[in-house]
């Protein structure tokens, strides 16, 4: 099967029917190529909503959205992650739509929660995570509790549009850890970011 | 002798990277072919040999999913791994927990000991939860030997990741493999409703 650029070359190259369904074949058997990499390795995506401002999405007009790029590679890989990773995963509450907030704590820590979570403390189960967003209202693991790592859909580690911001996502925001988990220093996970 | 040039290895590797993706996609979004082990779902499904047919495109994420339904969802507690359980519950029903101390395992298994309060406990405290929006209560049909709801709580929508249409038994000491049995809801949705089952407190006269 000749490449589309040598076809191109060939004198007697029409455009006919035949020609043009077969390039249209062509190029649709490479649409699951582009859908891998775009579901397991990396796409674009825009931010919407304000949780996890002013670290993304710092106007407050719906007009000016941040876009990003998101990691998909190793994304259900728990040992991939550090505190402070801003994350995008599936909503506990609603599976047709994504949420972005950032990891605070990890498996086994203790974690002082905040208002609306019914507990005061709470021990994140193995492979769970407390995500919350950098905005103090955001709807985040203090409504819905630890997330599994079967939710995370992809890390979001570069900012690429507004230009003046582009660049890495930064790794502090929200809730400082320090005061989110109790007994830090004592967590087999990294400590700080 | 003619050797085959870069544009036959190339060519050959576009087709097969091609090919390779376009059933990465027909497994992940339309249909898988899985097997699945273990004793929480007898009789449902046998212990080791049991082939099911995962229908992906109707019911990923946990869409159209009723009460009754075999489901395939990833483990919440732990990473690549998938269990295979019953739909008990959908958002808005109340289920009761029940406080039987769960059946030892293998002995030594460090195994998920989520407990539905912040401590972790080896006994399941009776309690009524209802189901909050956006997940399901899972329940394996062998009850005794079945990590599930009871342990992990209600698990989001999001985690399912197909519904199991049809099983087929090929044993470890077969020749050929069983005709596929359809796998379906034991349970027939009924209308009754809980004000239905509390007492009413008009009826006495």
């Amino acid at each position: 099967m000749s490449s589309i650029a040598s076809r191109f070359r060939l004198r007697n190259a029409r455009a006919t029917f035949s020609y043009t369904s077969k390039t249209l074949l062509i190029g649709l058997s490479w649409v699951p190529v582009i859908a891998y990499v775009a579901n397991h390795v990396v796409w674009i995506g825009v931010i919407d909503g304000s949780s996890m401002t002013p670290t993304l999405n710092p106007e407050s007009n719906g007009l000016a959205k941040d876009v990003a790029l998101l990691w998909k590679l190793n994304a259900k890989s728990y040992s991939s992650y550090k505190r402070g990773d801003v994350i995008v995963l599936r909503n506990p509450r609603d599976p047709e739509s994504t949420v972005v907030k950032r990891i605070i704590a990890f498996e086994g820590e203790e974690v002082r929660t905040r208002f609306p979570y019914p507990e005061s403390r709470v021990i994140i189960p193995p492979r769970h995570f407390w995500v919350e967003g950098d905005n103090i209202h955001s709807i985040d693991s203090n409504t819905y509790g630890p997330i599994p790592i079967g939710l995370v859909t992809a890390r979001v580690q570069t900012i690429v549009f507004p230009m003046n911001r582009w660049g890495s996502v930064p790794k502090v925001g929200g809730r400082d850890p320090r005061s989110a988990v109790v007994g830090l220093s004592n967590s087999s996970y990294t400590k700080s970011t | 002798m003619a050797t085959r040039g870069f544009r036959y290895y190339t060519t050959s590797a576009s087709k097969f990277i091609r090919v390779v993706a376009a059933i990465h996609l027909l497994h992940t979004y339309v249909f898988e072919f899985a097997i699945t082990g273990g004793l929480s779902m007898l009789p449902t499904l046998h212990t080791v040999g049991d082939h099911v047919f995962l229908d992906k495109y109707n019911h990923r994420l946990g869409r159209n999913i009723k009460v009754g339904d075999v489901v395939v969802i990833s483990k919440p507690t732990e990473e690549h791994t998938r269990i295979c359980k019953r739909v008990a519950a959908v958002p808005g029903d109340i289920v009761y927990c029940d406080a039987m101390p769960k059946a030892p395992m293998r002995p030594g298994l460090s195994d998920d000991l989520v407990g539905l309060s912040s401590s972790m406990t080896n006994v399941r405290t009776g309690k009524y939860i209802k189901i909050p929006e956006g997940h399901i209560w899972i329940l394996g049909d062998n009850a005794m030997a079945s990590l599930d709801s009871r342990e992990y709580g209600p698990v989001p929508k999001a985690l399912v990741v197909g519904k199991v249409l049809w099983a087929e038994y090929w044993g470890p000491f077969d020749w050929l493999p069983n005709w596929p049995r359809k796998v379906g809801s034991n349970i027939e949705a009924t209308d009754l409703k809980v004000a239905d089952l509390l007492p009413s407190s008009h009826s006495r006269t």
